[in-house]
């Protein structure tokens, strides 16, 4: 067992604030007092415990933000979901640490250092500061992540050098028990340790004991496995509301990699999404980005995300957005490239290809091609979803231009004319058909010949008035 | 001296009119012998634009491309037909030999989002090639992007554009103009063809593509080839022998139900014609 502990320092603050690309001064306030800050807040002097009065005259243009209990529980919930693409084993530890047990995951992520940096980058991406701690159990990895200690202890004997300088603040005692702690000097785990546990628990009550002896290993500690959810709901604010689609998209992105995340350790993926765009005293903008196939890769569905968003006019700018995605499919994991990844790049730039004409011209714009076993030409052909086999009939006696509406030509002297009388070159070819659905037709059509050397395909009704049509170029 | 200009003439910002060097990256054979020979490289230009400027519909404007592209329909990637004028018709294309499987329509409401599509199709790189209709004010500007586009996705851009823009500068590639005269054959003329002289004129029979040039038949009368023009052509130099015609097609009468038209006539023979051209 090898178990990572994420704590998220600014967890509160950076689940509300992380829809800004690069945030001004941002702090969370909770009862009137400032309970977390951000970076460009702490450089200005701003801590946590500050009244709200004496952190505005520090920071004039510094955005406030109410802290929301139920909020933050639902954020650390949807993180945990993503941290499933990393390990099936993952464990809330409220408010602000998830644990993951790694020991089977390292041989397919490729060690732990591997597996290390695309975790701290992933969580970069998502907006998450974070202090990581490695250990064989999952309190010492929690222990030595809140003390920011991030080199890993592989072995369980090395345990107790390790965790005994960290101070006692750490243990999640009441007030009370950690001054009797510091009345008693004890200020390291080393020091309590080194006291005998039968005495110690008599004054300070079971907890702390408990507590250490499952850091050291001595103690089992059963962990609730956390379920996923079987649909994502993500929800971002934005602190100041966003005019263009870029500042979106940003917000957008975050959104996506946390779906894309639990999607993989699902093993599924999407076809359709919902996206909600809030806007303040106005109906929000709602858009069903869709897919061809569902996927979970985030460039992919940003990419039609964005395309949509271009052709989307929005009323006013956006407060929120909302990205929910009610049915996940199952998706087989993707193969792991050994020699075939030329060959499966293609189709995947075809489906984006089709998915991007989509996502911007509009689904009914971009169709495939086909023949039906109909012998009237209007019905003789038909569009298709893109990507369907279709019938093939060849007639090599159609034009390859046909006009969507018939075009009457004039008749002068018996003679048909299109810029000029036309010439009969061939024909006549009877089409006499549909008398079963009403569309019935019956007519000769001929190869013609018009003055200027084009090819026409015409016919002439051979019902009452007997006219004469324009209906393809031989092009 | 000989070496110092052999030297010169290896630098490659120097590129010689007559040699036939390659200027397109590579080229898609036509499928008709006497187009194929008048293109450098053998064909048409692959990762380029083409345009074919041309006032009727109907007078084969697409059939000129059909060998081409029922040939790259079957080669795994795909075509794609961007705003249209008029229906594709699926029967008539598939008598082409074109696999209607790998073919995608596109119809963009705006001319804004043809040209969009257009670029995205020929950068994507999974278009073998993409025909347009773009609509006659495409600037120069616009032109040479998706030039640029075609390079990168290694597509064949076949542009169709009204022939009032021959006077108009163009980065593309290759420019035809295609017309019909009296007789059947399409006349297309080269007004600008990357590493190739222009100003000739090639008649092409598009009912009967032929994948070889068959030789002249014997029996034309055959001046002789003018001689005032220094060799390094590969073709032969001839004014336009006259052509055996073919009988008058005769009228149909009307009223209907008469005795179908012959078809076809005796068998055209082909030629390749070039205008005389100015040359240094």
């Amino acid at each position: 067992m090898l178990w990572l502990a994420l704590h998220l320092p600014r967890f509160p603050l950076e689940a509300r604030s992380r829809a800004q690309q690069a945030p001004g001064p941002c702090a969370l306030v909770e009862a009137g007092r400032i309970t977390h800050v951000n970076t460009v807040a702490a450089e200005a002097g701003i801590q946590a415990g500050l009244g709200l009065s004496a952190a505005r005259s520090l920071a004039p243009d510094l955005q406030l933000l109410e802290r929301h209990p139920a909020s933050e529980a639902q954020a650390l919930r949807q993180l945990a979901d993503w941290a499933l693409q990393f390990t099936s084993q993952v464990s809330l530890q409220p408010p602000d640490t998830l644990l993951l047990e790694l020991g089977g995951s390292l041989r397919l992520f490729g060690g732990l250092d591997t597996l290390m940096t695309m975790l701290t980058q992933a969580l970069d991406q998502l907006g998450y500061s974070h202090q990581q701690g490695t250990a064989p159990t999952p309190v010492a990895a929690w222990l030595l992540a809140r003390h920011g200690d991030p080199e890993p202890v592989r072995d369980r004997s090395a345990l107790p050098q390790r965790l005994a300088p960290l101070p006692c603040i750490l243990l999640p005692l009441d007030t009370a028990r950690q001054r009797a702690l510091a009345g008693l000097g004890i200020r390291t785990l080393g020091d309590l340790m080194a006291l005998p546990s039968k005495d110690l628990g008599r004054r300070l009550g079971r907890t702390p004991m408990q507590l250490l002896e499952q850091a050291l290993g001595q103690r089992p500690d059963l962990r609730p496995q956390h379920q996923p959810a079987r649909h994502y709901h993500g929800h971002l604010e934005f602190p100041a509301a966003a005019h263009s689609s870029k500042s979106i998209l940003f917000a957008l992105q975050r959104l996506l990699r946390e779906l894309a995340g639990l999607l993989h350790g699902l093993e599924a993926g999407v076809q359709q999404l919902e996206l909600e765009l809030a806007h303040h005293r106005r109906n929000p903008t709602r858009l069903r980005p869709g897919l061809m196939r569902p996927s979970r890769s985030t460039k992919r569905w940003l990419m039609v995300c964005r395309e949509r968003l271009e052709r989307q006019a929005l009323p006013a700018p956006v407060i929120a957005i909302d990205l929910r995605a009610d049915t996940l499919l199952p998706l087989a994991p993707e193969a792991l490239a050994l020699l075939d990844a030329e060959v499966q790049e293609t189709p995947d730039r075809w489906l984006e290809l089709t998915e991007r004409l989509k996502a911007r011209l509009g689904g009914r714009t971009i169709c495939g091609l086909g023949t039906r076993a109909e012998h009237r030409p209007e019905q003789a052909w038909q569009t298709l979803p893109p990507e369907q086999s279709p019938q093939q009939r060849a007639n090599p006696h159609r034009p390859l231009w046909l006009l969507k509406q018939a075009e009457p030509l004039v008749v002068r002297q018996g003679q048909p004319c299109w810029n000029g009388p036309l010439v009969l070159c061939q024909g006549p070819e009877r089409i006499e058909t549909g008398w079963w659905d009403g569309h019935d037709i019956s007519r000769d059509y001929y190869q013609a010949r018009a003055a200027n050397g084009a090819l026409l395909w015409v016919y002439r009704d051979r019902r009452p008035p007997r006219g004469w049509y324009l209906h393809g170029f031989f092009g | 001296m000989n070496d110092a200009l052999e030297q010169l003439l290896q630098e490659p910002a120097i590129w010689r009119a007559g040699d036939n060097g390659l200027p397109w990256a590579g080229h898609i054979a036509s499928g008709f012998a006497e187009l194929d020979a008048a293109l450098p490289g053998g064909g048409w230009p692959d990762s380029a634009l083409t345009e074919l400027l041309h006032d009727q519909h109907g007078i084969g404007e697409l059939r000129l491309f059909m060998p081409a592209l029922a040939r790259l329909s079957r080669a795994g990637r795909w075509i794609a037909l961007i705003a249209p004028p008029h229906i594709p018709y699926a029967p008539a294309l598939a008598a082409q030999g074109v696999d209607l499987s790998r073919i995608l329509l596109v119809h963009p409401r705006r001319q804004q989002d043809a040209l969009w599509a257009l670029e995205q199709a020929l950068r994507s790189g999974t278009c073998a090639a993409v025909l347009a209709w773009p609509g006659s004010n495409t600037t120069a500007q616009q032109l040479r992007r998706l030039q640029l586009a075609a390079e990168a996705g290694q597509s064949w851009g076949v542009l169709f554009r009204g022939s009032a823009c021959a006077e108009q500068a163009s980065p593309s590639a290759l420019r035809l103009h295609l017309q019909t005269g009296d007789s059947e054959l399409a006349r297309l003329k080269l007004i600008k063809c990357r590493g190739a002289l222009t100003r000739q004129s090639i008649q092409l029979d598009l009912e009967n593509p032929r994948t070889r040039a068959l030789p002249i038949r014997p029996s034309t009368p055959a001046p002789a080839a003018p001689t005032g023009l220094t060799g390094h052509s590969r073709w032969q130099q001839r004014p336009q022998p006259a052509r055996p015609q073919p009988d008058p097609q005769p009228q149909l009468p009307l009223p209907l139900g008469s005795a179908p038209a012959p078809g076809g006539g005796d068998p055209q023979w082909l030629r390749l014609v070039h205008h005389r051209h100015e040359r240094c």
